[in-house]
């Protein structure tokens, strides 16, 4: 039997490898790949800082909500709420202008899937009886999907 | 390329020389600190917590936005305001050509295959790589600037960063104003606080939040490929065998 179990990286995925070995997976029978994520690259816009492999979503958000914190801060002083709640108010519509401001420019690039799902890939060869207790050491360790491949030729 | 100390994770990875250009223009020497250039970093925001204070120009600032420019150009100490002008626009640009560098080793790291240390113990701290949410150390350091850092384990921000907004808090009056604000008496609110001091804030707390934002994304990074790297080498033995017959 191969259960095959994907995971994201963490220090869980770690203690399940080795309660494994713990009990009785020798080495021959795990093997754990670690999964690279294609990116687009080309060195001089990456060098320049162009391409963020469609990252960084939050940088504009960032900016003007200081800008806007400020120039509420500012303003707060002679409008009628205060300086502190003008402030705040600015930290919001700032963060709101820069949000919007990123999902009109994303538009143009393609837009990656910032959450990359599975980062780790593991093969276990094992009995058919050890199956039950192996996927229980997987799944309480956060696995995020687990296959059993029956083997027929063993 | 990292340098994983028990005071600090040192990195250096790619990012858009604009953002820490305009984290200079926001405060001179934030723009150092994201770029762990920590000594270059402290000698600029004390030169410019030192010469806004003594040339006036925050209140200068706040006194030409809303609309008293006779009234700023007499608070304006020209002893002191023309100096501002060299380090300001050489720290936006130090900033700029100093991302571009670091892009490039980045880069340059990126295909070789420099130790990484996970889990770093010395007689006075303990440092280790794991991956951490994002934005708890965000919401922290809106709370209270610095305190980001400390969840990341980069102590020296962490001390800086929590120096100059406690500083700042406490020359601007802004503890007095908060409350006064909660409890609805806005026009003491706003008789409070102190401009000069408080227009420091909005770029204090931004870039707490926004370098720790950054900063921890980078670091996530770095334990997943330091991850990567252990398990290839201790889980991919050559005597493998996969039950339909194959072997690696």
């Amino acid at each position: 039997m191969l259960i095959i179990a994907t995971f994201k990286h963490s220090a869980y995925l770690e203690l399940a490898l080795k309660l494994l070995q713990q009990t009785g997976v020798s080495d021959s029978h795990l093997l754990v790949a670690p999964l690279i994520h294609h990116h687009d690259s080309d060195p001089m816009s990456e060098v320049r800082g162009v391409h963020q492999n469609g990252k960084s979503p939050f940088d504009l958000a960032f900016i003007f909500a200081t800008i806007c914190m400020l120039l509420g801060a500012i303003y707060g002083f002679i409008l009628p709420l205060g300086p502190i709640l003008w402030a705040i108010i600015g930290i919001v519509v700032g963060a709101g202008i820069g949000l919007f401001i990123d999902r009109l420019i994303q538009k143009k690039t393609p837009p990656n899937a910032t959450d990359e799902g599975a980062e780790v890939v593991v093969l276990v060869h094992c009995a058919a009886g050890e199956t039950s207790h192996i996927e229980d050491i997987l799944w309480k360790h956060q696995a995020i999907g687990l296959s059993k491949v029956p083997s027929y030729a063993e | 390329m990292a340098y994983v100390s028990p005071l600090i994770t040192n990195q250096v990875f790619q990012r858009n020389p604009w953002i820490s250009a305009w984290w200079s223009a926001a405060f001179p020497g934030f723009g150092h600190l994201m770029l762990c250039k920590y000594l270059t970093g402290f000698m600029l925001m004390g030169w410019e917590f030192f010469i806004n204070v003594k040339a006036h120009l925050n209140h200068a600032i706040y006194l030409s936005l809303t609309g008293h420019v006779a009234l700023a150009k007499q608070e304006l100490d020209t002893r002191w305001f023309l100096l501002y002008i060299g380090v300001y626009l050489y720290a936006i640009w130090d900033c700029y050509r100093i991302t571009i560098d670091l892009n490039s080793f980045a880069l340059l790291a990126d295909r070789e295959d420099s130790p990484i240390l996970p889990l770093n113990i010395s007689p006075v701290e303990i440092n280790y790589l794991t991956n951490r949410n994002v934005w708890n150390g965000v919401i922290w350091s809106f709370f209270t600037p610095g305190l980001g850092y400390l969840y990341i384990n980069r102590l020296p921000s962490a001390f800086f960063l929590l120096i100059a907004f406690v500083v700042t808090a406490y020359k601007s009056g802004l503890l007095l104003s908060i409350q006064a604000t909660c409890l609805g008496r806005f026009h003491e609110a706003a008789g409070a606080l102190n401009p000069q001091w408080y227009l420091f804030l909005p770029s204090i707390m931004g870039f707490a939040m926004y370098d720790v934002y950054i900063q921890t994304k980078e670091v996530n990074k770095l334990f997943k490929v330091e991850q990567s790297r252990y398990l290839s080498e201790k889980y991919q033995k050559p005597k493998f065998t996969i039950p339909f017959g194959g072997r690696l």
